[in-house]
């Protein structure tokens, strides 16, 4: 029974983006796409369809980039790498980890300060009633904490391979693998 | 001293750029960099992070990018290539130009440069290989095809810039029209010729009735191209509603009409376009912090100091246009648009450029970005989607790289080419 709940865990752990691109990608685009049908049907639109994909755009852009980590698709110039000494490799993939973490670092600490600033001021989303805006803005902080866990399960998964001297994952990473 | 620390950092992280550093890291340090020199709060990276972001408009870059896999996994962008086939089979080269065509159509529909490479090279590749063409000048021919996803509207990249330099994106993809259309037939030309010099290619014989046929196949694309276009012209939606209607548009085709797809199969669609989508809008944000951080190093009166220096029309309207060349060849578009364009915009229109034509001579300069080495998004996409090296792809591209750029003169020197169609 534990078993299996940890297993469960661990899936829904490592699709965690995943689950949250899809929310945020189809709530976007159906609010989009029925409010403009609303619009010349019936001649009426709400005003919180301009907002709330804009809010929900958030969440889908910064749980891609922790997707794009974890699938290390981010745009980059792989050809000298990928000519460099199997050691030299390695080496490069602990300075993207090490550069990855000081970036989360400061992104964290100052967008939690945003949501914070947020919070404590109750800003609404514009066009409701009810819709607080830290909601939306805790995208940044929490992506962002997923992606350095993603940089760590990487960093293990390369060292791995350098320990039993498989290739190691430096090529270019094309869209969808 | 603070000049030559900051020209060590920039210095530095073009080392992280060549040792294979994601190209977001790349720029984010140069911008802790230069902030702690500077005395710049770091604040500000948080802010921007959620600002650069914030605007209606943007929103149609993930849904383009959706419609684009839509059109692909509904079977929309094949029949648009078999009738792109039909129309110029009978000529040599004719499968070459097709691809292009087809690139043309589908950029069209979508408005992704990577996305119109990916999908229509990963349908004419295979049939190009078989058609007795060189496969790495068959990669390169889709690497160079994909360059007018962005000038052909709907476009991201205008909407990137419509949106930093406060132009109606309606009229920018507008002025996209004939040059994204001139670009496909100065490949198509380009193809043409290295094709019958090689004697590369099956001819196939000169049929109305496939036309006709594979045409009335491919309905669905010109009616996702009608709606875009006539959102667009009439100001019946917005370029974001335009996009939602479309991505709308091809989801109900593929469920209901071509029944390609299913609704299960609706995560792997979203998923896929969620990835590209979570690799460019975190460019964007990033690059907009950057472009705060040259503003404040006051890089823009440096530079519209250097260029209008050179003095008259010409010399700083190709000035202009080989800073833009230059950053492209190093950089992926977005960040050339959202950091350069509000440094040259302002150049360009001093010596009495329309702002639209400029937008357009940007964007295509841009666009050919996506060609030229060492960074060439596009000649990564043909390599990684084919397995053929990249470099034996870029020695192939060149003939085409001339051709664009000898079209990107024409739309520069010629204003009527971009400007012709909105008055």
């Amino acid at each position: 029974m534990h078993k299996s709940m940890g297993k469960a865990f661990c899936w829904a752990f490592q699709h965690i983006e995943k689950f949250f691109i899809i929310v945020s990608y189809g709530s976007m685009t159906a609010i989009i796409f029925i409010e403009v049908i609303r619009r010349f049907v019936f001649n009426e639109q709400s005003a919180w369809s301009t907002t709330i994909p804009i809010y929900l755009f958030l969440w889908l852009a910064w749980m891609g980039a922790s997707l794009n980590v974890q699938k290390r698709t981010h745009l980059r110039f792989t050809e000298m790498r990928q000519r460099m000494s199997y050691g030299a490799q390695f080496g490069c993939l602990i300075l993207d980890s090490v550069l990855w973490f000081v970036m989360g670092a400061v992104v964290i600490y100052f967008s939690i300060e945003q949501v914070y600033i947020s919070y404590d001021n109750f800003s609404i989303v514009q066009g409701t009633d009810d819709v607080m805006q830290w909601w939306f803005y805790l995208a940044t902080p929490c992506a962002w904490a997923l992606l350095l866990v993603r940089v760590v399960q990487n960093q293990v998964s390369d060292y791995q391979d350098f320990k039993a001297g498989r290739p190691l994952a430096v090529h270019a990473a094309t869209f969808g693998d | 001293m603070d000049g030559l620390i900051i020209s060590l950092i920039s210095l530095g992280v073009s080392g992280l750029f060549i040792l294979g550093v994601p190209i977001f890291l790349v720029i984010s340090f140069w911008v802790i960099g230069v902030s702690l020199v500077i005395d710049f709060t770091l604040a500000n990276i948080g802010v921007t992070l959620y600002e650069g972001l914030n605007f209606y408009g943007l929103l149609a870059l993930p849904l383009f990018i959706l419609t684009g896999d839509l059109i692909n996994a509904a079977g929309i962008a094949k029949r648009l290539s078999d009738f792109a086939y039909a129309c110029l089979g009978f000529m040599r080269g004719g499968l070459g130009m097709a691809a292009l065509g087809a690139c043309g159509m589908f950029a069209a529909i979508s408005g992704s440069n990577s996305a119109t490479t990916a999908t229509i090279g990963s349908i004419m590749h295979p049939e190009m290989k078989k058609g007795n063409y060189d496969e790495e000048f068959a990669a390169a021919t889709v690497a160079a095809g994909g360059c007018v996803g962005i000038i052909i509207p709907p476009s991201i990249i205008f909407i990137v810039y419509g949106f930093m330099m406060n132009l109606p994106i309606g009229e920018l993809f507008l002025a996209g029209m004939i040059p994204g259309t001139l670009m496909v037939v100065a490949m198509m030309a380009t193809c043409w010729f290295l094709s019958r010099r090689n004697g590369w290619g099956h001819l196939i014989k000169f049929s109305p009735k496939r036309i006709i046929k594979t045409g009335s196949k491919a309905w669905l694309g010109f009616l996702a191209m009608g709606i875009v276009l006539f959102g667009l012209s009439t100001g019946a939606f917005s370029p974001t509603e335009a996009a939602g209607v479309t991505t709308g548009f091809c989801l109900l085709a593929g469920l209901l009409i071509t029944r390609k797809f299913g609704l299960k199969d609706l995560p792997t669609i979203m998923m896929r376009s969620g990835q590209i989508t979570g690799m460019l809008a975190p460019l964007i944000a990033v690059s907009v912090v950057m472009q705060q951080v040259l503003s404040l190093l006051g890089a823009k009166a440096f530079l519209t100091g250097v260029i209008t220096s050179l003095g008259g029309f010409y010399p700083i309207l190709f000035a202009c246009m080989a800073i833009v060349f230059m950053a492209g060849t190093v950089l992926e578009s977005l960040p050339v648009t959202v950091i350069l364009a509000p440094i040259l915009a302002p150049i360009a229109a001093s010596i009495g450029v329309d702002p639209i034509q400029f937008a357009v001579i940007f964007l295509v300069g841009a666009s050919i970005g996506f060609i030229t080495p060492p960074y060439g998004l596009n000649l990564y996409v043909a390599s990684g989607m084919t397995g053929i090296p990249y470099l034996r792809i870029v020695k192939h591209v060149v003939p085409y790289l001339i051709a664009l750029v000898l079209t990107w003169f024409a739309i520069a020197l010629i204003p009527g080419i971009s400007l012709w169609i909105l008055s």
